[in-house]
């Protein structure tokens, strides 16, 4: 029972006339694997049990607040130790990623192993066979060489050591190969990912519009014209597209179309069209023509010859907070007005204008648009009016021209880890698939002249207590019938420093 | 999308009522009969649980046919389709162990099968990414069904393995088990593969930790520690078990997140 201790594996995995072969022996482990991803696992549980930090909260100081106090109200003196040990932020923890990159390092050590394994055979835990051969007089390399050709008739790969007294081989060693190689490039890709990618993210674009994308690159883009088809049902339409041109220092260098929900590929960007939705231009004049300045919540006190009001279709809020304070009953909280609602404010004239973007509803024909218009602080409307195309109206003696038009919605950024990522998750597939049908078959050889005769010392990567692995038996009887010897169950080899 | 009438569930009751009959079959003939039933009543049990399987497929397509819309858009059918992805499974890997415990395989599927019924009417389609096209959707949750119904067949041979050793010191097929790896491994890892090409295609982002990504996650990272022991690590027999075992309950966790 010893043998299945933890002590007992450390013993055999550390010897102090090598430490550093020992550290490497360690860390090569696939046991390490095992203890690392069950502590993956383990903090993926956390992650779920306990609440965690959504991106709203993240990216909005206001919003971290409201949550961190919401956390504080549900679990008392308990959320500052979650906070404080990163466990309400565990997907961007130290934690997660201090057990990634010791993954990684275990998974570097453990394909330099797969690929050449010359760290096995100091393992003393493993089951071991010592086959005797008291009769056959034949010198320790015959034995070795006859040994030698039985698994390469069986297809196995056979790596000779030190002396040419001791050799490992193995069969099925590609699956796990892979398996290890594609976890690497995914590993690195999240590494490159987090260092290097950036996002730009909910980029609003109006027709003409110019946006040089920034992050050092020599870029800016144009919608040029941007479409949308409207849903006849009322839901909104998921086919529009805009005609992007590229401009560089010397004027343009492409066009290019970016469909909703399709990913474009310029260079070494990726662009996406996450949405269209509706915009409306305002200005306003006075009676002799001169233009009134006009501001919006938005753009706080300073003021405008024309605003732009961009409008969200749906009835989703403009801006909300998810509070994911329980894991599974989320509770929401929901500031300023609904996206399809904007204002504007005309300081000179005391005076704001409440506009409301009408998506098309079943039995309508086209969207519209509805302008209200409040004196003070008075919550009647003393003006009502709708359109649908651009439009100039009277509102208390000054003149009000709306243009609807519609705008992109981009995403755009740079991430080179995807080069890395799907080809390793690729890879991972194919090795799990090659490997479960053959699992690795590795068996270290030993050989040593004792007392005239020749013994012969196979380990094998199965744990002792279940007993040898069918195709191990099978193995050891071939060679016990070719080389007419007799087989000792048990016995360690004093070269390979296991315990007897 | 109004919800679907009970009539697309008659079939799943009638699949319910072969696979605990088989259960109680099963039960039964090892009572009369000993450790290693006739071989008539192991053929009246594979054609039970091939009506079982005929009946799942019936009440899915049942189903499809009433929404009129790709299959295995929503969490009842994608529930239903493990229950006979379970069944498939068993025929391809049956168990090699005692007769009595092959119930255990019968009554987990039965109970997959009892556990979409109730999820039913279904009153909205399940949506994985909100945008995602519903063929990557019927393909991801294929993916799923059949990753699922691998875990749950290969944890319930186990268990029985674990039962029959227990009580009758007697050594099932030292494979038992070897399903979730074999097959229940591949498919999730290409369920979890497409899910992060679509969130990547459509949305640029691979990755949201959403609660059943991080299930799924959760269960694969489980699966690959039991591939290294199986492996890389020579494992087999009882400690295969205990961690397939275990298993089943991460897959359910992912059934029930989707």
């Amino acid at each position: 029972m010893a043998r299945n201790t933890v002590k007992a594996h450390w013993t055999a995995w550390w010897s102090s006339e090598d430490p550093l072969d020992s550290l490497w022996r360690v860390f090569a482990s696939p046991y390490l694997t095992m203890l690392l991803l069950a502590s993956l696992a383990m903090l993926i549980c956390l992650g779920i049990i306990l609440p965690q930090r959504p991106v709203e909260a993240i990216t909005d100081l206001m919003a971290n607040n409201l949550w961190l106090t919401s956390l504080r109200e549900r679990y008392h003196n308990a959320a500052d130790w979650l906070v404080r040990l990163k466990l309400s932020d565990i997907h961007r923890s130290l934690w997660l990623r201090g057990i990634l990159g010791l993954l990684a390092f275990n998974l570097l050590l453990g394909t330099v192993d797969l690929i050449r394994p010359r760290h096995g055979w100091h393992t003393g835990l493993e089951r071991k066979v010592l086959v005797n051969d008291p009769v056959l007089v034949s010198s320790p390399e015959q034995v070795l060489e006859c040994v030698r050709q039985i698994l390469h008739d069986q297809h196995y790969r056979y790596l000779a050591g030190k002396n040419n007294r001791l050799a490992c081989a193995d069969r099925s060693w590609t699956g796990p190969l892979l398996v290890y190689l594609g976890l690497l490039l995914i590993l690195g890709g999240l590494a490159i990912s987090e260092r290097t990618a950036w996002w730009e993210d909910n980029v609003t674009l109006r027709p003409g519009q110019v946006r040089p994308l920034g992050h050092g690159i020599n870029l800016a883009v144009r919608a040029d014209t941007i479409t949308a088809k409207i849903d006849p049902s009322g839901r909104k339409a998921n086919n529009g597209h805009t005609e992007l041109a590229f401009l560089q220092e010397n004027g343009e260098t492409t066009r290019k179309t970016l469909q909703n929900l399709t990913p474009l590929f310029y260079g070494s960007l990726l662009f996406y069209q996450t949405s269209t939705e509706p915009v409306l231009l305002v200005q306003a004049q006075d009676a002799n023509g001169r233009n009134l300045p006009l501001r919006t919540p938005e753009t706080g006190a300073t003021q405008f010859m024309e605003v732009a009001l961009h409008f969200r279709e749906g009835d989703t809020p403009r801006y909300f907070v998810v509070l994911d304070v329980m894991p599974g009953s989320q509770l929401s909280r929901q500031f300023q007005q609904s996206g399809l609602e904007r204002y504007v404010l005309v300081p000179s004239r005391d005076l704001s204008l409440r506009l409301r973007y009408n998506p098309i509803h079943p039995g309508a024909t086209t969207p519209f648009f509805t302008v209200e218009a409040f004196r003070s602080a008075e919550t009647l409307s003393f003006y009502q009016h709708q359109f649908h195309t651009a439009e100039t109206v009277e509102i208390a003696g000054d003149r009000y021209s709306f243009q609807p038009q519609r705008y992109a919605v981009i995403k755009f950024g740079r991430d080179y880890g995807l080069v890395f990522i799907l080809p390793g998750a690729v890879l991972v597939l194919l090795g799990i698939i090659l490997s479960v049908r053959q699992p690795l078959k590795r068996i270290w050889l030993a050989i040593q002249p004792f007392r005239g005769a020749v013994n012969l010392h196979l380990v094998v990567n199965a744990p002792a207590t279940e007993g040898e692995p069918p195709w191990f038996e099978s193995l050891v009887q071939d060679i016990v019938a070719a080389l007419n010897v007799e087989k000792e169950a048990g016995r360690n080899h004093p070269a390979l420093g296991g315990k007897t | 999308m109004t919800p679907i009438p009970l009539m697309a569930t008659h079939p799943f009751l009638a699949a319910v009522l072969c696979l605990l009959g088989n259960a109680a079959m099963h039960l039964l003939a090892s009572r009369w009969q000993g450790v290693s039933p006739h071989k008539k009543w192991q053929d009246a049990s594979r054609v039970i649980a091939g009506l079982a399987l005929l009946c799942l497929a019936t009440g899915l397509a049942l189903s499809i046919a009433q929404r009129r819309d790709w299959p295995l858009m929503t969490a009842p059918e994608v529930i239903a389709a493990s229950a006979a992805a379970a069944i498939v499974w068993r025929f391809l890997h049956p168990y090699h162990g005692e007769w009595q415990w092959e119930a255990l395989c019968d009554l987990t599927a039965g109970a997959l099968a009892i556990w979409g019924i109730a999820r039913w009417p279904v009153s909205k389609t399940t949506s994985v990414l909100p945008v995602m096209p519903q063929s990557w959707q019927f393909v991801l949750h294929l993916a799923l069904a059949l990753a699922c119904g691998a875990f749950i067949h290969a944890g319930s041979t186990a268990l029985a393995c674990l039962l029959s050793e227990k009580r009758a010191h007697k050594i099932c097929d030292e494979g038992s088990g070897y399903c979730a790896i074999s097959l229940g491994l591949p498919f999730l890892t290409a369920s979890l593969l497409l899910r992060a090409i679509t969130g990547l295609y459509i949305r640029g982002v691979y990755w949201n930790w959403s609660t059943a990504e991080t299930w799924q996650l959760l269960a694969w990272v489980f699966y690959v520690i039991v591939w290294c022991a199986w492996v890389l690590q020579g494992w087999y027999g009882r400690r295969v078990w205990v961690l397939t075992t275990l298993g089943m309950s991460l897959a359910l966790a992912m059934l029930n997140a989707i």
